[in-house]
């Protein structure tokens, strides 16, 4: 059923639904006002009652309150119009056509306020009646056409895309392959056979859907959707730039009036937001890979090898933050050659990194247990303030 | 085809909402019932076509329709079907389009659980809801369409908001919506009987039920983002003041204060006023919510849902709800009289109390979240107002009224005297200081102190009331035993909430392979870090081994997640009691085989939201009472 078809449908059975209620009117419960508000006095004294018996209300304020509710019920009271029930019938033609008036008006009007394709209101022309037909039935005439006529490569594109819609890649494959090997040389249907590929190989470019693409921008090298796949294929292998040049030149090739301009727009935005980043964070890397802090410590002989088992842990504290390291190195005392370098990598947060400190207190540890508090026995020496952005090197010396 | 089936269903069910407005007032102005009674099926209609519309756009989501762009932009064809489906409220257009279901289903529900209203009464009121159905529908279809086509069809769709890939999401948001849309049903109760001019018991006893269910609803969704907030982004927090958090608090503290005054008013007739200005408030603060979460000017992690263009058109049927709701009081004002009178020292007074400050919570809250904003919009500077703000002025607020709450049910109606008082609250003050005594060897915490006094001071009266009640016979009621059960759910989520924020411990450490750390009495050992895949994301899992006493008790597995967008999320693992939960949070990878970790002791804290469950069955269970059940004769 086409589109057209499925919105009058919708709107004829609201318009029944509607008018079926006048027909076979709502009973209406016969509560009025009145009674309900009467009835609800009485429950109210009732509960007023068992709050007595719960001990939650005292004998005088209950005849006080007692006394309230039939105030108040006697203001509630009140002289209630009649509603008829049928009278005057001409009020339900006028509802009715009221109904058949507005349904239509509004679910119309506001639909096409708001679609830019203009469903309802043309007459579909000989093309766009072919269109409205249904996939299923646009197969078996097209597959008819294709018995008489097989070397049509036009039809078995047109085929293959009506698979495409369908989702049946499979046979939407087959159709392009056929288009393909009778014309090779249509770039629009290269690029559609293209995307075909893409789609049944877990949507992954292969080196066939490449070279289609390739060869359909040789025939036409300002082919929008080819472009579009190009820079598609240039973003799943990082290749920004491939991807910007694509889109950029697929946004050229279109004319201003084109829908899909909206859409390149917005990836191109996007591809400057991926690339902006990734300079910035290679940027960082850089920085903050150079980034170093060199600290050299100063060891007797003799503790250095009495206590080569022991453990050596140089680190880097900030001079006005928490105690906490913020980078550190452990290694065997007999291992240590006498400097270590601390770089971002040996910080132990990665929100509080090395480069980030400026004025700083290193400290070196000897000790047995290897713990990150100090224990007894543990020999520990540590610097005054230094400011490591004009010095990065710092000198400790252990005491016998 | 199917999607522009979906679009046009959403238009029609435009049409039969304004027809469910225009319809049935000339039904009522022609005094002609057979077509005011019309509301009911036209709102049937207009649901009809709304989750049609509804079930489209899910299963475009289902199919992966990329021509949809609400679709290709928050789905792909990696994404499991259950967030696929949730996706469909994942963002702007398709959570608008949840709240207009959601809205039209509770409408349907008060025509079909209406049947002790008289017919006018409920005319009138669908009428109103199906005003403000116009208002969402129109928000929706003119600026937030979920059908709109892309010309050029992406082979894959971008994503799901990767925070929002969980089963808190599935159930979050349709919760708060039930609760925020549900604010709608007193307001209409209270409007219908403002058009009418007829501010009578009728309104009062059958609006209250909708009240406590919509409350109740509210409750859920507040509880299940706390705890979606708790396990899903990684802080360990439970509540961050976040504005758009108190977007959804400040409507539930007017809705407590609703629930309390509507039963003096239904009861005994006294506050109709109040009680029209907090229907009145409560939804004008839901549609504030929706404004503060859709506009885009508070930035929050609920950000995902924002845009400032729409944000104007809320404003402005904001601005016409709460201005015609006032208009139609001012003029309606003088028709609420009251015979009812009462002494200070009564249940009456002490309500009252209670909801002054309970205002007065929410207006702090309003206040704090407001005030940058408008500051901002003054360029008189910027200001960030976030926790310690409201520790220091909610907090205060919130603790006499809590002290007021237990002693409320005691009182007496209308009048109680001095001497009956003390003789009540003597054993339960006894009882309360002893234990409280005894709660000062466990800690020296003052905040701690307090919320132990305080939780005994709600339990002993509750379980007291019970015990009295018990003794007589019929006198045991659904609404009663809710209202224990709401008021012990606060005792319990202010134990739960004071214990984990002051007792909780938390580590942000870097761990070796194999190294070992100690919290609170247990052994975390770090057993190094494993990579896996699942279909949409790919990521690295932590593994730790935590002992108690040199047993193991569980080995944890917290996930760092890299999904398809690129977006890093935490997931941490966390060994759940009633008592305590452990929570690993996977940090970065750090030099050779060490990683950073994040290692949290919460003490207690399934209390709060045990405590937010226990609040909404307490809601529910009252609206269930049997007086609110047994119909109206004819």
């Amino acid at each position: 059923m086409s589109l057209y078809l499925w919105f009058v449908f919708m709107i004829v059975i609201s318009f029944c639904w509607a008018v079926w209620f006048i027909y076979r009117p709502i009973k209406d419960n016969k509560i009025d006002l009145n009674n309900s508000n009467a009835e609800l006095g009485r429950r109210k004294q009732e509960e007023l009652k068992q709050d007595l018996s719960n001990n939650i209300i005292d004998m005088p304020e209950f005849e006080q309150a007692n006394i309230e509710i039939t105030q108040t019920l006697a203001q509630e009271l009140v002289i209630l119009e009649e509603t008829s029930i049928v009278k005057n019938k001409n009020i339900y033609f006028i509802t009715i056509g009221f109904i058949l008036l507005f349904l239509p008006l509004i679910s119309i009007g506001v639909y096409q306020l708001m679609s830019p394709v203009d469903v309802i209101v043309s007459t579909p022309n000989e093309d766009q009646k072919t269109q409205l037909k249904s996939p299923e039935k646009a197969i078996s005439e097209i597959k008819l056409h294709l018995l008489d006529n097989p070397e049509d490569y036009l039809t078995w594109a047109s085929l293959a895309s009506i698979y495409v819609e369908l989702n049946n890649f499979d046979d939407a494959l087959h159709s392009y392959e056929k288009s393909y090997q009778l014309n090779s040389t249509n770039p629009v249907i290269l690029s559609e056979y293209a995307s075909a590929i893409f789609f049944t190989n877990n949507q992954q470019f292969d080196q066939k859907s490449l070279d289609l693409l390739k060869q359909a921008l040789k025939i036409d090298p300002n082919l929008t959707f080819a472009l579009y796949q190009i820079g598609l294929y240039a973003v799943s292998n990082g290749d920004f730039d491939l991807a910007k040049i694509s889109w950029e030149k697929a946004l050229i090739s279109m004319p201003n009036s084109s829908s899909d301009r909206q859409f390149i727009e917005e990836l191109l935005l996007q591809l400057d937001k991926l690339i902006s980043e990734k300079q910035y964070k290679q940027s960082k890397q850089n920085e903050q890979n150079s980034f170093s802090v060199i600290v050299r410590v100063s060891i007797p002989e003799n503790i250095k090898s009495e206590r080569s088992e022991d453990y050596l842990m140089i680190y880097l504290k900030s001079a006005n933050g928490r105690p906490a390291p913020i980078a550190i190195k452990k290694i065997k005392l007999g291992e240590f050659s006498g400097e270590v370098t601390l770089t971002n990598r040996d910080s132990i947060m990665s929100i509080e990194k090395l480069s980030k400190l400026v004025k700083t207190i290193a400290v070196a540890r000897i000790s047995e247990s290897g713990s990150a508090i100090r224990q007894e026995g543990d020999i520990q020496v540590q610097s005054n303030i230094v400011d490591i952005i004009s010095n990065n090197v710092i000198n400790l010396k252990v005491l016998n | 085809m199917l999607v522009e089936v979906g679009h046009f269903a959403l238009t029609l069910a435009l049409a039969f909402a304004m027809l469910q407005v225009v319809i049935p007032s000339a039904g009522i102005f022609y005094s002609n019932s057979v077509i005011s009674n019309l509301s009911k099926p036209l709102l049937w209609g207009q649901f009809f076509w709304i989750v049609v519309s509804f079930v489209i756009l899910m299963n475009a989501f289902v199919v992966d329709d990329f021509s949809v762009k609400y679709v290709a932009n928050n789905s792909n064809t990696q994404l499991p079907t259950i967030y696929k489906i949730a996706g469909v409220w994942g963002a702007h257009e398709g959570s608008l389009l949840l709240w207009a279901l959601i809205l039209s289903a509770w409408s349907v529900a008060v025509s079909f659980f209406s049947k002790r209203l008289p017919s006018e009464v409920l005319n009138h009121i669908l009428i109103v809801l199906g005003v403000i159905s116009v208002g969402f529908l129109l928000f929706l279809l003119f600026t937030s369409n979920p059908f709109e086509r892309l010309s050029v069809i992406p082979i894959e769709g971008r994503e799901l908001n990767p925070l929002l890939q969980d089963f808190g999401l599935a159930i979050h948001p349709p919760m708060l919506y039930m609760g925020y849309v549900g604010m709608a049903v007193p307001f209409a109760f209270v409007l219908s009987s403002l058009i009418r001019g007829h501010l009578d018991s009728t309104w009062l006893r059958w609006s209250r039920p909708w009240t406590l269910v919509a409350w109740s609803f509210l409750t859920i969704g507040i509880t299940l983002g706390s705890w979606w907030a708790y396990y899903e982004l990684g802080w360990g927090g439970w509540w961050f003041w976040d504005p758009v958090e108190n977007a959804s608090f400040m409507p539930w503290l007017v809705g407590v204060a609703l629930i309390h005054s509507l039963s003096v008013s239904e009861k005994r007739g006294a506050f109709k006023h109040w009680t029209v200005l907090l229907a009145i408030s409560g939804f004008s603060l839901s549609l504030l919510g929706t404004f503060l979460v859709r506009s885009g000017i508070l930035t929050s992690v609920h950000s995902f849902a924002s845009d400032p263009a729409r944000g104007l058109f809320i404003l402005i049927f904001l601005i016409i709800v709460v201005g015609g709701s006032l208009i139609l009081y001012a003029f309606r004002a003088n028709q609420m009289s009251s015979n009812s009178s009462f002494s200070i020292l009564s249940r009456e007074s002490t309500l009252l109390v209670n909801n002054i400050l309970l205002v007065a919570a929410m207006l702090s809250v309003f206040l704090g979240t407001l005030y940058p904003l408008l500051l901002d919009a003054l360029n008189l500077g910027k200001i960030s107002v976030g926790a310690p703000y409201f520790d220091a002025v909610f907090v205060p607020i919130m603790v006499p009224a809590v002290i007021v709450m237990a002693i409320a049910p005691i009182l007496r109606w209308k009048k109680d005297n001095k001497s009956r008082l003390a003789n009540e609250l003597t054993a339960v003050c006894i009882g309360a200081i002893l234990l409280f005594l005894v709660s000062l060897l466990l800690s020296n915490n003052i905040y701690i102190l307090l919320a132990y006094f305080l939780f005994i001071w709600i339990a002993l009266h509750s379980i007291r009331l019970f015990i009295q009640r018990l003794s007589k016979k019929g006198s045991m009621s659904l609404s009663f035993i809710g209202m224990l059960l709401a008021h012990l759910g606060v005792g319990v989520f202010i134990l739960g909430a004071t214990i984990t924020s002051q007792l909780g411990v938390e580590r942000d450490i870097k761990m070796d392979l194999n190294e070992s750390v100690n919290i609170e009495g247990y052994r975390f050992v770090f057993r190094g870090v494993e990579g896996f895949s699942k279909e949409n994301y790919q990521g690295n899992r932590g593994i730790v081994e935590v002992y108690f006493e040199d047993e193991k008790i569980i080995i944890l597995k917290p996930e760092k997640r890299q999904y398809i967008s690129g977006m890093p999320m935490t997931e941490a693992a966390i060994d759940p009691s009633l008592y305590r939960d452990i929570y690993v949070a996977l940090g970065e990878s750090l030099e050779g085989n060490s990683w950073s970790l994040r290692i949290y002791y919460k003490p207690l804290v399934r209390c709060i939201w045990l405590g937010g469950i226990l609040i909404a069955l307490g809601a529910l269970l009252a609206a269930f009472d049997r007086r609110y059940i047994i119909r109206i004769k004819p």
